[in-house]
């Protein structure tokens, strides 16, 4: 952790854990307790996770399947309670909130979700959805639910006069508006996009992202931007947070990261980026498959796939250290060259 | 000049419809050589799943081709017979499938159906089927092929599944293979690896492939020739260089500004206003002309595929400077 | 080779659509009663079904003023005539259509009110384990773990065994009356609801606009009953609709058996029963056309509820 920051971050996660376990019954439980089955599996969505997100700042959070991205936002928002660790909005941690104070807390954390065909009712018109929380919660007055209905759906791009329409009535670019509108509509100061524009066409991507960016700036949200598309992870973020299997490996501002990528997971993500620039270019991946959150590996998750692996990687979880200001990476390989540049004075201690 | 491997010419598609017909697939025309990797790219909507399947004949009724030819190394396939057309299939022209659950039988082992599959085709013992199973799948980098012979689908990753697809579509070594996005599901490291083995494949076996994609940037790392699509038509043909340095229709240009890395971070990205016109809803004269800041009074008659230099085609009445 | 045929056009006729404008055909004819009218009309077996059904509906509403006597005014009943066979002429002249019973009962009317007792108790009886089964298969999916394994065991007890059986054991230890057989038959079917709407619902509960609800603070009942029973009516229609006419069957077995309704209320059961007793006897009247008036009911409602089973079916709706 950077702990230059003198103000309290909007929203902080401190040594995050979150387990899975499929609910038993008590017949299974008895099997299990008799040694005739084996205990349900445990998913290990995430592992000791640290981070905090700044008042205003958009923080992209980015990685492939079972790296826990999707739950580290819940937990964030405050859906999903962390089997370990704590959680805190503005300095207060959510789990001694309670009343109105966990209303609030509730509502300060807003998410769009991914795919516009179920993140809407099917059977409520778009008035409804959009406006009934604000009217359940007393944030509006009865009366003025409408104009309020119809200044969002203005401020998403949408005609108002579209407020009497049922969902199934508008494209995806325009549904994804409309979460967008119906999260606008509670206040919230944080906004949390989980993979919002990634089941758009490209060209309504574009419109939906240059949307959020002037939301961002119009109205002061503070954003995490969850994607497994790092080109748009890169456009619209100020820091960048790389995930695999449930911990966090790398994480710095946009141009750092993107420059002088640190940890080899995060080398192996930016070198398949697609870039229109590489014409008939030679694919060539780091090998393996991504292990299943289940049975995660030891020591370092990454280490059966990591080129540069060595014996330590194999045994002993690397630790997020920071490697210059702003720059943190969870990387063995900074150890040794910390080491060796302890040895040589000279040297700048970037170990790629 | 030699034939091309697949001439397809003047293609139209279409489904019955509450109104009438829709044509999902309305006049496409391009030519694929031996061992060239053509990408055809659109977004939802534009018809190039529905062209993949049209060549192959496998569009489900009531859809069905109403004109045009699709000429596979000499012969036509429209109106073949359809045992011809299953002869063909799997044999000589293979198709890779965005889901590989579409591909694969979900109850039957990966080694009894790539067995099934070759002896289809060939006259050769279950044995020898058997040991062309497991070098194909060593070949797409399946570790242990002798013994993933014996699994069933769903006992592989996504990744390795489409890998057994692909496999399965290698078996007898096709001319040409046509794959429908077949990386879209799967992580970015996983699909290079894909993208990795499809590369070495066909530069070692002289395979042409299809690769429809919405994904512009796979396709500019992987295709010789791109063709985009849009509403139904090829909007733009030429090679990848051509298409991605030069674009002449403005739909490209929009989809190359669209895509984040080609402005500046944290500017607006350059968005193409409007969204694509359903197959149900296609306008009269130029699909694009809504949302098109070039078009004119001549934009309201269908624009005619103008024959630029080196075989290079687009249909519009204002393109692009070339240069621009 | 085993190239399925790819459903890229799945059960609809369109490849994937782009997303639409604003105000393509999809748009049109879309509220769920629209979809079921122009289904059942589409079909020619369901028209036909669904016209039985409203005409007998209309006529056993219409009971009181359809019937030519009032099978249940002691005074309007004349011993002479009973027995009668159909489209004979009674004591003072009046043409009975169907005949007589052994009271001298019209069998019109007794059939008209008679129909009028089985659809009321039926559908009673329909509602109310509709909403019994409702609201218990919507906490079960809601609230998961040992809630929902409770009241699952339950319903699978319930469906374990046979019905009659349980309304029998039912009745016979608290005794007759209308509204314990109603109760009965509510006891014994509240559990294919609840089957229903909690599959229907653990559905819905895993999409995004439920997750999205809780994000905004809504109370879980507004989410359970404004959100989320919405979305499960299809399965509830359908199954609602058999099971009314299950309820008629069965009340209908129960009078015949002599433990239903009493014979103040008689149901098409309990005339069935009454006219069983001389059925050898060659006065079939009595007997069979309650008997196919049953049966034209049951079948009409069922095969209603089968073409709305297609109609609502999940996968051909988008």
């Amino acid at each position: 952790m950077t702990g230059e920051a003198t103000e309290v971050p909007l929203v902080r996660v401190d040594g995050v854990s979150k387990r899975f376990r499929r609910g038993t019954d008590f017949a299974e439980r008895l099997a299990v307790r008799l040694g005739a089955a084996a205990p349900p599996p445990v998913v290990h969505a995430l592992d000791e996770v640290s981070l905090e997100v700044r008042r205003g700042e958009v923080v992209g959070l980015a990685g492939e399947s079972g790296c826990g991205k999707s739950t580290l936002g819940r937990v964030m928002a405050g859906l999903l309670a962390p089997t370990e660790g704590r959680v805190s909005h503005a300095g207060h941690d959510l789990a001694s909130l309670a009343g109105d104070d966990a209303r609030r807390a509730r509502l300060a954390a807003q998410i769009v979700f991914q795919d516009p065909m179920s993140s809407l009712n099917p059977r409520r018109r778009v008035r409804d959805i959009i406006g009934e929380a604000p009217r359940v919660h007393g944030l509006v007055r009865r009366g003025d639910v409408a104009p309020r209905v119809a200044g969002l759906l203005e401020t998403v791009g949408l005609d108002p006069a579209m407020a009497d329409r049922f969902p199934h009535q508008f494209s995806g670019g325009q549904r994804q508006r409309i979460g967008i509108a119906r999260a606008l509509a509670v206040e919230p100061e944080f906004l949390i996009c989980d993979e919002s524009i990634a089941a758009l066409d490209v060209s309504i991507q574009a419109q939906v992202l240059n949307l959020l960016m002037c939301l961002r700036t119009d109205l002061g949200l503070t954003l995490l931007f969850i994607s497994h598309d790092l080109s748009v992870v890169r456009h619209i973020s100020d820091r960048v947070v790389i995930m695999y299997l449930g911990r966090v490996v790398e994480s710095a501002s946009t141009e750092d990261l993107f420059d002088a990528a640190n940890h080899p997971y995060t080398l192996a993500l930016l070198a398949q980026i697609p870039s229109l620039d590489r014409r008939r270019h030679h694919f060539a991946a780091i090998e393996g498959e991504i292990p299943s959150p289940v049975n995660p590996p030891p020591g370092c998750h990454f280490h059966p796939r990591c080129p540069r692996a060595f014996a330590r990687c194999r045994t002993e979880r690397p630790v997020l250290r920071s490697i210059a200001p702003g720059h943190d990476s969870a990387c063995h390989l900074n150890d040794a060259s910390a080491e060796a540049a302890r040895a040589v004075p000279t040297s700048t201690g970037d170990p790629t | 000049m030699m034939t091309p491997l697949l001439s397809v010419s003047g293609l139209v598609t279409e489904f019955p419809g509450r109104d009438g017909a829709v044509r999902a697939v309305d006049g496409v025309s391009f030519d694929l050589a031996r061992g060239r990797i053509l990408g055809l790219v659109g977004e939802s909507g534009s018809g190039k799943s529905v062209t993949g399947f049209s060549v192959l004949g496998l569009v489900d009724a009531p859809g069905r081709v109403v004109a045009g030819s699709v000429r596979f190394d000499g012969e036509e396939l429209l109106g073949a017979s359809p045992r011809r057309l299953r002869s063909l299939r799997g044999n000589r022209i293979a198709m890779v499938f965005q889901d590989p659950m579409m591909t694969l039988n979900p109850v039957l082992t990966v080694g009894t159906q790539m067995v099934e599959t070759v002896c289809a085709h060939r006259r050769v013992s279950r044995r020898a089927a058997r040991v062309e199973a497991r070098d194909a799948l060593g070949k797409v980098g399946i570790p242990s092929p002798e013994e993933r012979l014996d699994a069933y689908p769903h006992e592989f990753s996504g990744g390795m599944r489409q890998r057994v697809a692909i496999a399965t579509a290698l078996l007898h070594a096709p001319d040409l293979i046509i794959a429908d996005e077949p990386t879209t599901a799967l992580d970015v490291t996983i699909q290079s690896q894909i993208l990795g083995e499809v590369q070495r494949l066909c530069a070692e076996t002289g395979t042409g492939l299809i690769w429809i994609s919405h994904d512009l940037g796979v396709v500019a790392g992987l295709a010789d020739d791109i063709a985009v699509m849009y509403a139904g038509r090829i909007v733009e043909r030429a090679g990848v260089d051509d298409v991605l340095d030069v674009p002449r229709h403005p739909y490209t240009r929009g989809l190359i500004n669209a895509i984040p890395g080609a402005g500046e971070r944290g500017r607006p990205l350059h968005q193409i206003r409007g969204s694509a016109p359903s197959p149900t809803s296609r306008l009269v004269g130029c699909a694009f002309r809504p949302r098109c800041d070039r078009a004119g009074e001549a934009c309201l008659e269908e624009p005619g595929e103008v024959l630029g230099p080196e075989g290079r085609r687009w249909r519009c009445f204002h393109p692009l400077e070339a240069g621009a | 080779m085993t190239h399925q045929e790819p459903a890229p056009t799945g059960g609809a006729v369109l490849p994937p659509d782009a997303g639409g404008e604003v105000g393509t055909s999809a748009a049109r004819g879309d509220s769920m009663a629209g979809r079921i009218a122009a289904g059942i009309l589409a079909s020619p077996k369901a028209s036909i079904a669904a016209l039985v059904c409203v005409f007998l509906i209309g006529a056993a509403l219409g009971a009181p003023v359809l019937a030519p006597q009032d099978p249940y005014d002691l005074t309007a009943i004349d011993i002479f005539d009973s027995r009668l066979p159909p489209m004979s002429v009674g004591y003072e002249g009046q043409r009975y259509v169907l005949g007589t019973d052994t009271q001298g009962r019209d069998m019109l009317s007794a059939m008209l009110y008679g129909l009028r007792t089985s659809l009321s108790v039926g559908l009673t009886a329909g509602l109310l384990a509709l909403a019994v089964g409702t609201a218990l298969g919507l906490v079960a999916a809601w609230a998961g773990g040992r809630i929902d394994a409770l009241i699952m065991r339950t319903v699978d007890l319930m469906l374990g065994f046979p019905t009659i059986l349980v309304a029998l054991m039912i009745l016979v230890v608290f005794g007759q009356g209308t509204w314990k057989v109603i109760l009965a038959l509510v006891f014994v079917q509240w559990a294919y609801f609840a089957r229903a709407v909690r599959g229907a619902a653990l559905v819905e509960i895993g999409k995004d606009y439920v997750e999205a609800a809780r994000c905004l603070g809504l109370s879980s009942g507004r989410i359970l009953f404004a959100h989320l029973l919405p979305n499960c009516l299809p399965p509830l229609i359908v199954i609602g609709t058999i099971q009314v006419a299950s309820a008629i069957a069965a009340e209908a077995t129960l009078s015949f058996l002599g433990i239903g309704l009493p014979i103040t209320e008689p149901s098409l059961g309990l005339l069935i029963a009454n006219g069983y007793q001389v059925l050898l006897a060659g006065l079939y009247w009595m007997s069979v056309y309650p008997g196919l008036l049953l049966l034209a009911l049951v079948f009409a409602i069922n095969v209603v509820g089968d073409r709305l089973r297609e109609i609502l079916n999940p996968r051909l709706v988008r």
